[in-house]
């Protein structure tokens, strides 16, 4: 297998936030179950990452005291910027699934997410968000990504690789 | 000005919220104490949003923007690492310019209606 190593460190960078979900929000009772393959044919990545804990929706709602919201708005809630159910109030969180996204997006791979009752597929075209009448019990994330540098671009805006200068 | 090397204190990944911890904790007393410091990343490869979010954005619940452009400096930094923290300091500075009831508010999420699959 042979990926770009800026590209094999973005990967691991954005996808490390979906083993940070599921081993640090979940409360799964068997922890986390993960299984990967690269297939050369289509030069791809899949990657599955599963818990059997609480659920995205449950857990949203439980953190928004809003428990009349469908399983799909609780997930399009996780994905916007800056949210998060991180109980440590005193701390910024919330970009991961953001940056994660973005980077589906851009590599032209895919995201599909089952959480209780609700189901999201985000892809080049945009994001998808369900409600499901057969609900999954716990979250099962699968990951989709080419390995082809052509295909994806670092940056959606412009960074200056020359300084190191940072602006809070 | 004292340097801070990350890579000594937390090796090649910087991804975790434990070490962001880490990195917080020898940078707040120095900044408490008004010495400027450089953040060293070099030898540093993978970079993810819970460290920077702890180690760094958390410095703007205790200091101003003004403070940090004074104090702060960094080094070696990627241009995936660049774009990873300004992105964080953004957030931080949002976060902390909310209240607890506000960071709840979820209507400017929800305004497009879901579909639904049966």
């Amino acid at each position: 297998m042979n990926v770009d190593r800026r590209l094999s460190d973005e990967i691991v960078d954005k996808v490390y936030e979906i083993y940070d979900n599921a081993f640090h929000h979940a409360n799964s009772p068997v922890g986390v179950i993960s299984c990967g393959q690269y297939y050369k044919s289509k030069n791809e990545i899949r990657l599955t990452v599963i818990d059997f804990g609480v659920g995205i929706p449950s857990k949203v709602g439980q953190f928004l005291n809003r428990h009349d919201l469908s399983a799909a708005d609780t997930l399009r809630w996780a994905f916007k910027r800056g949210t998060t159910t991180k109980p440590s109030a005193s701390k910024p969180g919330g970009l991961g699934l953001d940056f994660l996204k973005e980077f589906i997006q851009l590599n032209h791979g895919f995201l599909e997410i089952y959480s209780g009752g609700g189901f999201a597929r985000i892809d080049a075209n945009g994001e998808h968000y369900f409600n499901r009448t057969l609900g999954f019990g716990g979250t099962m994330v699968n990951i989709t990504l080419i390995c082809d540098d052509k295909n994806y671009r670092i940056f959606d805006g412009h960074v200056d690789d020359s300084s190191d200068e940072i602006a809070f | 000005m004292n340097t801070i090397s990350v890579f000594d204190l937390v090796g090649e990944y910087a991804i975790t919220v434990e070490d962001g911890q880490k990195v917080y904790d020898i940078i707040k007393p120095e900044l408490d104490a008004q010495n400027p410091l450089e953040i060293d990343f070099a030898n540093v490869s993978i970079y993810a949003s819970p460290f920077f979010n702890v180690g760094i954005g958390q410095l703007l619940r205790d200091f101003s923007s003004d403070d940090l452009n004074r104090l702060v400096n960094f080094a070696h930094l990627s241009a995936l690492g660049k774009k990873t923290l300004q992105r964080v300091i953004e957030n931080a500075k949002r976060y902390y310019s909310m209240t607890e009831e506000e960071r709840r508010i979820v209507d400017f999420v929800l305004n497009e209606s879901s579909e639904s699959e049966t």
